[in-house]
């Protein structure tokens, strides 16, 4: 653990773009216009299964306004992903942009694009469209049986790596990854657990709606502004859907209001690029914010059964965990947030039996993605619950079993290797892991063994605690890959161009500090341009938590490149021994008190003598992907009339090596912990019995407010990761794998039930209560 | 788009001229005061909105111990206002601190409110258990009692050209106790069930009782059943139960999406419950 | 076709509008970003203004009734060379994550803090009860009202006389 002293990593620093956003100058999406720019409208359909027989266009192209009406009939008929992933992603090539086939109710039908938004609104009601309804599937656990309604039949889709898919019985993905003999070992314990649980979907609710605005430059290349995660993968495959070229295409992601996930999938883009290229103007579509909640994307609801066998002494000796997965209509993030599911629990345990198995399926319902957590949200369900368990048939406490049983730094974990997102994951070796700290820190900060020996309450109002460890990762070992571009200004400043994507959580910061910290200059001397797929160096995108972690590393390696050619013209300069200088606190300093500023040789080197730019443009990918692990402690009061339940208190305790940004860590954490507050006591999708969403807003759809948020203490526990940039880990997403799991387990401190199925709101809590005999 | 006919935005300056837009059909005319419930489903053949905001009606008057507020009256005002803060103790601040959030209060109006036909159902609520007065204006003028005027949709009350223009809080008899109780998901939600509710004890025996729910329908509904149960006999806990559960078994629901019709009735069983607790036995329960 | 005057930020102009358009729709078409469009039904609070002095969704506020009112958006609050105290607050506490809730909570900060310059946790969660934030978990933004109500009442101080 090599510590040094940091003077811009590790500080609070205000963020890079805090003048424009403070100051309601920034700029998103929605905010640019071009000249002569089309508004688009989509037709969505209102059946959740059905064959388009006839679609008549004529009306709506009458309607004074509308220049373009675009149906199944106007593009080609390629299978794409919407997925934002690495090529080749490991989801099926399954949507059609415009089909004659739609597939929950809210897929796309047509594309409408008009003078103004209202006039294309007009023109949508004028589309006439002659359905054939069909059978819809709508629950997860009937999608794969016999005679089950097909989502996908048609002979074009398809994956393009050998993973399974078999979209002729709904099966999306399965997952079968283990380590010893699962079976024979929980036979052999003493001590058995056993249990189903469920987890529902959910909406990502960033305040900013999708949006995106396409229009073709003065050379004909087509320009995508776009709220994107992932400005590469938007390129990619735009050009696959629209059958152009790659080099035809430039993504711009401006300052982004949110995205969790849901807009890590390739959304609005290919549907703004057909409408330019069939009028050859620009065109904006924003989503309305029930499309948001319809035709973005959602959290897989998922169904998991767990089984967990330890030894009298509490050693955990078997655990075998299933998901059933329910991924809509649509198979993106399909494999990986199911893998994801196992990597986020049984990587923990030093348990040399484990198990994960996964079938993800296809429903007729709204398409779920990639969000927060990641899989890791719905697997500490029934893992945390299962160890709950487990620790009271023990007579131990959770928290002493799991400091029990978990990995300890620096361990091999041979089941990464069998989990891998769809490739090889690496080396099955887990760095910097502080878990055991977190879970007693944590616990002791709570106050959580004086709370534990209370006796149950019998009144109407009944207090009780849980508690649930997490882990998430910093990127995907061997297939993320981010990269950096620097050069140095005539005064000492320095360009830091880069496609990592700061979608509000503050990278674009995060990465010039770390910059700054190795130029040994301040933060506010780091210029950042980031997001732009022809003035930016590749990056993934903003998700699996790598942009700190992995886009970091980037940074950092460009900037020591940077570095050594600053101490080449320096030592120049100086006319002194190359190997004697070295850069320190913006100077180049050498033998005999000799300096020249940054200044000096950003002057130097653009106008005076040997004239190079000083430039670097390096890259990383990781081997490993270092987890973030934290453990979260919830108290709640609980009115078993009502079954509302209130959280009096919670305490979090998080490890991510070297926090860049205290501030901005904080924040993260902070705000994944709400989230996941929200999600599991408050947020649920309600559907009609023909798949329609009946909530597609805020009155029916909620989302915790100011007056909702329970007293919250956020602890940061030490650790340093040798592999992260100045011992940095990622963190943006393992903080909202807590509630739900915590809240579970209170209620079953509380009153002794165990809910397995969240979300747990009043009526639900309630109708718990009442089967159980409590109330 | 929620009015796809509107032609023209009337301003008039008194409230007979409001009327006569009103009731001219060829004009297509509705009232607008904030104007939100045009956002939650509005009659696309409507062609003319006509302001209140021009008409004076943006007052709060005590009269003789009642409250007279005008129709054009912001939600937000009432929680500003003196005179609303030492009305019946507080109640009418209590209920509009529940409605909507800082932000919505600033554009509901009390007239518009008492109007809506949703079930948020606020004011109506404590209108009806406080037995106050809608009081009219336009083509005619007329003061129509609350269980009267909740007794249908408001909407089908008026005549053509016939407008709210305030709203009366009658005062409080001597003795009466008032309290407000609602139940919701999260603090800025409007509420799965709320109750209002007043009444009088004179020697440990109930005078008058008034319970009124709302959120069960479009409409607040007066607990009839469980008013009768406890009028007039000695308050027990064996009898409040009994009120309550009545209250159950006797409200009618309309289905919500967001609970079941028996998650609804237990919460007007509890919520009576608690909320008769505290008029008549000075207990308060709950959070 | 009809025709609306409005003071924004202290300038009063003349607009062409429709019956059924939104405050909104008009100040966003006009060059007032920083109005945001969230949810179109009152519930977000991302397109928070102060109208008349009150802080309300234009969402839900038709330009005919707003006409002859007076409307203050985040654009004459402060700007990148001269920002306002309460902004400087929102920048330091790590109330901004992605900035698209920033300026409702802004604007709904001021109207507490013009009428309440001590303000309880109550007060605060109250004020801010109808701009939902989706980032920062409301707990840095608590904490830049609470350093901007400072602010504002060091600033109203009178400077110590120095001898």
């Amino acid at each position: 653990m090599k510590k040094q002293r940091l003077k811009e990593v590790s500080k609070g620093v205000r963020k890079v773009d805090a003048l424009g956003l403070a100051t309601g100058r920034a700029l998103y999406t929605d905010d640019y216009a071009e000249p002569g720019m089309l508004h688009g409208k989509i037709l969505r359909s209102p059946y959740a299964n059905a064959r388009i027989t006839s679609i008549r266009t004529a009306k709506a192209r009458a309607l004074r306004g509308v220049e373009a009406v675009l149906t199944w009939r106007d593009l080609p008929r390629i299978p794409v992903t919407t997925a934002g992933q690495g090529y080749p992603e490991p989801s099926p090539y399954d949507k059609f942009i415009l089909d004659k086939r739609v597939r929950f109710v809210g897929d796309e039908v047509a594309i409408v694009v008009a003078r103004t938004e209202r006039i294309a609104q007009k023109a949508l009601e004028l589309i006439e469209v002659d359905y054939e309804e069909l059978e819809p599937v709508l629950d997860v656990r009937k999608a794969l049986k016999k005679g089950a309604p097909l989502v996908h039949d048609e002979k074009e889709c398809k994956v393009i790596i050998p993973i399974p898919y078999e979209p002729e019985r709904n099966l999306v993905a399965r997952v079968d990854a283990s380590i010893g003999n699962v079976d024979k070992a929980y036979r052999a314990c003493e001590h058995k657990v056993s249990g189903e649980f469920e987890n529902h979907m959910s909406a990502h609710s960033a305040i900013e709606p999708h949006c995106s605005l396409s229009y073709l430059d003065p050379n004909g290349r087509l320009i995508i502004i776009s709220t994107t995660q992932v400005p590469y993968h938007v390129r990619r495959i735009v050009a696959l859907a629209m059958d152009i070229p790659v080099k035809k295409i430039r993504v711009i992601k401006p300052r982004l209001g949110g995205g969790f996930g849901g807009k890590q999938d390739i959304v609005l883009e290919p549907y703004v690029a057909a409408a330019t290229l069939k009028t050859g103007k620009p065109v904006k579509i924003r989503m309305t914010r029930e499309e948001v909640f319809v035709s973005s994307r959602t959290r897989h609801g998922m169904v998991t059964k767990i089984r967990m066998g330890a030894d009298k002494a509490g050693n955990i000796k078997a655990i075998d965990l299933y998901a059933l997965s329910n991924t809509g209509a649509y198979g993106n993030h399909g494999l990986t947030v199911a893998c994801n599911v196992g990597m986020r629990t049984l990587v923990m345990f030093a348990c040399p039996n484990m198990r994960f198995t996964s079938d993800v399926a296809y429903t007729n319902l709204p398409n779920a993605g990639a969000y927060r957590g990641y899989g890791g949200t719905q697997g500490i369900l029934p893992t945390s619950g299962a160890i709950d368990i487990l620790a009271e048939k023990l007579k131990m406490d959770p928290v002493d079993l799991l400091l029990k049983n978990i990995i300890k730094p620096g361990a091999e974990v041979p089941i990464l290797n069998e989990l891998g997102e769809g490739a090889t994951t690496g080396s099955p070796r887990i760095g910097s892991f502080e878990l055991a700290a977190c879970l007693k820190t944590g616990a002791k900060a709570f106050g959580w063994k004086a709370k534990r020996r209370r006796p149950r309450d019998t009144g109407r109002f009944r207090r009780g605690v849980g508690m649930a460890p997490m882990i998430q990762g910093s990127s995907i070992p061997f297939i993320d890959m981010a990269s950096a571009f620097i050069k140095m200004n005539d005064d000492g400043s320095f360009n830091l161009q880069m496609g990592a994507t700061d979608i509000g959580q503050g990278s674009d910061t995060v990465l010039a500090q770390i910059a700054a910290e190795a130029l040994t200059v301040k933060t506010s001397d780091i210029i950042v341009y980031s997001s732009d797929t022809d003035l930016t160096p590749f990056d993934v995108g903003a998700y699996a938590s790598s942009t700190t972690y992995l886009s970091g590393r980037a940074v950092k390696k460009t900037a020591e490149k940077v570095k050594e050619l600053i101490l080449d013209v320096g030592a120049e300069m100086l006319k002194a021994d190359r190997n004697r200088v070295r850069l320190e606190d913006g100077k180049v300093l050498a033998p005999g008190a000799r300096s020249v500023s940054l200044q000096q040789v950003g002057t130097y080197s653009l106008y005076e003598k040997n004239q190079f730019q000083i430039a670097a443009c390096e890259s990383s990918f990781s081997e490993e992907s270092p987890p973030p692990t934290a453990a979260h402690f919830v108290e709640i009061e609980m009115d078993v009339l009502t079954g509302k339940i209130r959280v009096l208190k919670y305490v979090q305790a998080v490890e991510c090596g070297t926090p860049v940004n205290p501030v901005l860590a904080k924040g993260q954490v902070i705000g994944a912990l709400v989230n996941g507050l929200s999600y599991a006591l408050v947020e649920q999708y309600i559907f009609g019995p023909k798949g329609r969403l009946l909530n597609p807003n805020y009155d029916y759809f909620k989302i915790f407010c100011s007056r909702d948020i329970p007293d919250i203490t956020t602890i940061f526990v030490p650790s340093y990761e040798d592999t992260g940039p100045f011992g940095a880990k990622s963190v943006g997403e393992v903080c909202i794998n807590g509630p739900m799991p915590s809240i579970a387990n209170a209620i079953y401190n509380a009153v002794g039930v165990r809910m397995r199925c969240a979300p747990f709101t009043p009526n639900r809590v309630l109708e718990a209560l009442r089967k159980n005999g409590v109330t | 788009m929620r009015l796809p006919n509107l032609k023209r935005i009337s301003r008039p300056s008194t409230v007979e001229e409001a009327g006569e837009i009103l009731a001219d059909p060829d004009r297509r005319a509705a009232v607008i005061a904030g104007g939100i419930t045009f956002f939650f489903g509005a009659n696309p053949k409507i062609e003319e909105l006509v302001s209140i905001g021009d008409l004076g009606l943006d007052f709060i008057r005590k009269k003789k111990g009642a409250l007279v507020i005008g129709a054009g009256t912001k939600v937000s005002s009432l929680l500003a206002s003196r005179a609303v803060a030492g009305y019946a103790g507080g109640l009418l601040a209590q209920v509009a601190r529940h409605i909507g959030s800082t932000l919505n209060r600033n554009l509901i109006s009390v007239g518009g409110n008492i109007m809506q036909p949703f079930i948020w159902c606020d004011l109506p609520t404590v209108l009806l258990a406080l037995g106050g007065t809608v009081v009219t204006g336009g083509t005619i003028s007329r003061r129509i009692e609350s269980d009267e005027f909740f007794a249908r949709h408001p909407r089908q009350q008026l005549k053509p050209g016939e407008l709210v223009v305030e709203v009366e809080f009658p005062p409080l008899a001597v003795g009466v106790k008032d309290a407000y109780l609602d139940f919701s998901l999260t603090e800025n939600d409007f509420a799965l069930i709320k109750i209002a509710g007043l009444a009088r004890l004179n020697r440990g025996v109930c005078r008058d009782i008034s319970l009124v729910v709302g959120g069960a329908t479009a409409l607040p509904q007066r607990l009839e059943g469980a008013e009768r149960i406890l009028l007039g006999k000695k308050v027990t806990d064996a009898a409040i139960e009994k009120a309550a559960a009545q209250a159950a078994a006797g409200v009618k629901l309309v289905k919500d999406i967001r609970c079941s019709s028996a998650y609804k009735r237990n919460l007007v069983q509890v919520l009576a419950n608690d909320i008769l607790r505290q008029l008549l036995q000075n207990k308060k329960v709950g959070r | 076709m009809m025709q609306v005057e409005l003071t924004i930020n202290g300038i009063r102009k003349t607009f062409e509008t429709q019956p059924s358009e939104t405050l909104l729709e008009l100040l966003r078409r006009n060059g007032y970003t920083s109005v945001k469009f969230g949810c179109g039904e009152g519930a977000c609070g991302a397109c928070t203004v102060i109208l008349n002095g009150h802080p309300v969704n234009s969402c839900l506020v038709l330009t005919g009734l707003a006409d002859g009112k007076s409307v203050e958006t985040l654009e004459g609050l402060g700007d990148q060379h001269k920002p306002h105290l309460l902004q400087e607050a929102f920048m330091e506490t790590g109330a901004i994550q992605c900035g698209f809730c920033t300026p409702g909570m802004i604007l709904a900060t001021k109207a507490l803090l013009d009428g309440n310059s001590r303000p309880s946790d109550e007060d605060i969660r109250r004020a801010l009860d109808g701009n939902l934030c989706r980032c920062t978990g409301y707990e840095q933004i608590f904490d830049a009202v609470k350093a901007a109500a400072r602010r504002l009442r060091a600033a109203k101080k009178p400077k110590a006389s120095s001898k």
